[in-house]
């Protein structure tokens, strides 16, 4: 499922009453985002506890920028996943963590310290693996539309504008994304 | 299984793998809102207060806004088909609720000048304009009220002689000759303004805050004196200057003394015409004719034909009943029109307090069973005697 139109002027209304000070347009945006910005994080480097620190690093960094948001210049649904992006890519820097292939190792104790079911844990440590080793066959370019359109939900128009491409070649690139996830998956 | 790939997203269980916990959520939202709210709505009391202050600046520069609108359709004097012609009446009745009540009355008049070129423009605009009514009856209701407030506020001297100068000036002035016709048109306004203004204006000394009432002088001049009849005894008017004191006194007055002198003389000639109008509408009136065509030797004369006519019978009623007997009572029979008469200078006067001449009846007149005079002889009829205690 993707935004509608309908979306991201929800989106972009919520914007605009939270630079009013709306303390439920805030509610309501992190609702609609909360989840998708975590499988975002997730994505990028399976530990659970590393995808929510940048969460809560991409929430609080909505706030420090959102007063430079002008919904004159461009969507909002655009500028937060640029944001969101540039601070995965942040933290990637500081901690000089340069390939996702070299997360894989500390996923299942990251798990194991939860409080979870332990046939559950193993089914979540089994399926992200997966799509991690899944993730790590991809080249740069269908990483980035495999975050935006699979993970982040976003449009064809809105993927092309966060990674330069056409909307044409795009719908080239999901569709053989498309078949590689099924290929995957279905083995 | 993988039919939800053509929709770009990805399969249930990898998609569980991404899900956040429940319990990160609600955490994550805890300190999402916290630091929003310490970043935009830091004061809300503040907050609170800023609407407060809008609200108040909003209020404050719509009165603003529209006291402005309102003074400036009063100066320009709008035409009453202009949008802003209800601030123009607006500020009107703020004025006349500030003004001092000694000036209401003058006030007043100065709006039923103001009615009067209203009407003027709209007829001729659009004669048939739905406006008229109601800015006539305006017209009629500030004359009303100016003579009401100088009853009501018993204006004394200066303000009345003020007063009754601007109204009889207006109801000479061939510019406003609705303010004639509606005095000359009401029978029981033209009474109140006579009872309130005819001795004054009949007075053609420039000295006429009382010290001439009540004296009776005899004239030093060739001509007769001038003798009326008032409630407060007889009174006579010098016909020349040189009675009031003899000729020290009158070399030692000014020019500004002669000016007074001259203005006096010209309004008792502009009330006598007045007089003599209104006195001829009743007798026109009388014998069935238009109150539109005979101007009298009135001067202005000019009445408008869509104005009512008199009705002599309903006006000696209404105004000769209430004024002979002082309480209002309309069963007046028709003879008090002859009984009542006109002073030489027009003033009307009660023919039973003439003490100096006789009463002189209608002449030629008899009065019908219909209630009209046969033969109308316009002079020498007086219908409002001064009464009371003026």
């Amino acid at each position: 499922m993707e935004f509608d139109i309908s979306d991201k002027d929800k989106l972009n209304k919520l914007a605009k009453r939270m630079k009013r000070g709306d303390m439920r347009a805030a509610e309501e945006m992190h609702r609609e985002l909360g989840g998708k910005v975590f499988g975002f994080c997730m994505n990028r480097v399976f530990i659970r506890a590393t995808a929510e620190d940048l969460t809560q690093d991409i929430f609080i960094k909505l706030l420090d920028k959102l007063g430079s948001f002008d919904p004159k210049k461009g969507n909002f649904i655009v500028w937060f996943w640029r944001l969101a992006r540039n601070t995965v890519i942040d933290h990637y820097r500081e901690k000089k963590q340069t390939s996702f292939a070299d997360m894989g190792e500390g996923t299942v104790e990251s798990i194991e310290s939860g409080e979870q079911h332990p046939h559950h844990l193993l089914d979540q440590k089994f399926e992200r693996e997966r799509l991690q080793a899944f993730v790590n066959t991809l080249g740069d370019e269908e990483k980035n539309v495999f975050e935006f359109r699979f993970v982040a939900e976003l449009s064809y128009a809105e993927v092309a504008e966060l990674t330069g491409k056409s909307e044409g070649s795009l719908r080239v690139t999901v569709n053989r994304l498309r078949k590689k996830i099924q290929k995957q998956f279905n083995n | 299984m993988f039919n939800i790939f053509k929709k770009n997203t990805l399969p249930k269980s990898a998609k569980k793998s991404l899900e956040p916990s429940a319990e990160f959520l609600l955490r994550n939202k805890t300190v999402f809102l916290t630091a929003f709210k310490g970043k935009f709505a830091p004061f809300p009391e503040a907050r609170h207060f800023g609407f407060a202050a809008k609200a108040f600046a909003s209020v404050l520069a719509l009165f603003v806004a529209t006291g402005g609108a309102a003074v400036y359709a009063d100066t320009a004097n709008v035409s009453a088909d202009s949008p802003l012609y209800p601030l123009k009446r607006f500020h009107e009745s703020v004025q006349l609720v500030l003004a001092n009540h000694n000036d209401k009355a003058q006030l007043q008049v100065t709006l039923a000048e103001r009615r009067t070129k209203e009407i003027e423009e709209i007829q001729q605009k659009d004669p048939q304009s739905a406006l008229l009514p109601s800015l006539t009856n305006d017209l009629h209701d500030a004359i009303d009220n100016s003579i009401g407030d100088a009853e009501k506020n018993d204006l004394q001297d200066g303000k009345l002689v003020d007063f009754c100068d601007k109204l009889l000036a207006a109801a000479s002035t061939s510019s406003l000759a609705a303010i004639r016709e509606e005095i000359l048109s009401h029978p029981k306004v033209f009474a109140r303004f006579d009872n309130r203004c005819g001795e004054i204006e009949t007075n053609e000394n420039d000295d006429i805050n009382g010290e001439a009432s009540g004296t009776i002088s005899v004239a030093a001049t060739t001509t007769a004196p001038e003798v009326t009849s008032t409630n407060k005894g007889p009174k006579v008017r010098p016909a020349s200057p040189a009675i009031r004191g003899g000729e020290n006194r009158q070399e030692n007055e000014g020019d500004s003394a002669n000016i007074k002198s001259s203005v006096r003389k010209t309004n008792a000639k502009k009330y006598r015409e007045l007089n003599l109008d209104f006195q001829n509408r009743l007798l026109n009136a009388a014998a069935g004719t238009s109150s539109t065509e005979g101007d009298g030797g009135a001067g202005n004369g000019n009445s408008s034909g869509s104005r009512p006519r008199l009705d002599l019978r309903n006006s000696l009623r209404g105004t000769i009943g209430t004024k002979s007997s002082g309480e209002g009572n309309s069963g007046e029979s028709e003879d008090s029109l002859n009984a009542t008469m006109l002073s030489p200078e027009g003033r009307v006067l009660g023919a039973e307090k003439d003490v100096t001449q006789p009463p002189v009846p209608v002449v030629g007149g008899e009065v019908t069973e219909e209630g009209t005079v046969s033969a109308p002889t316009p002079l020498k009829i007086g219908i409002f005697p001064k009464t009371g205690d003026d």
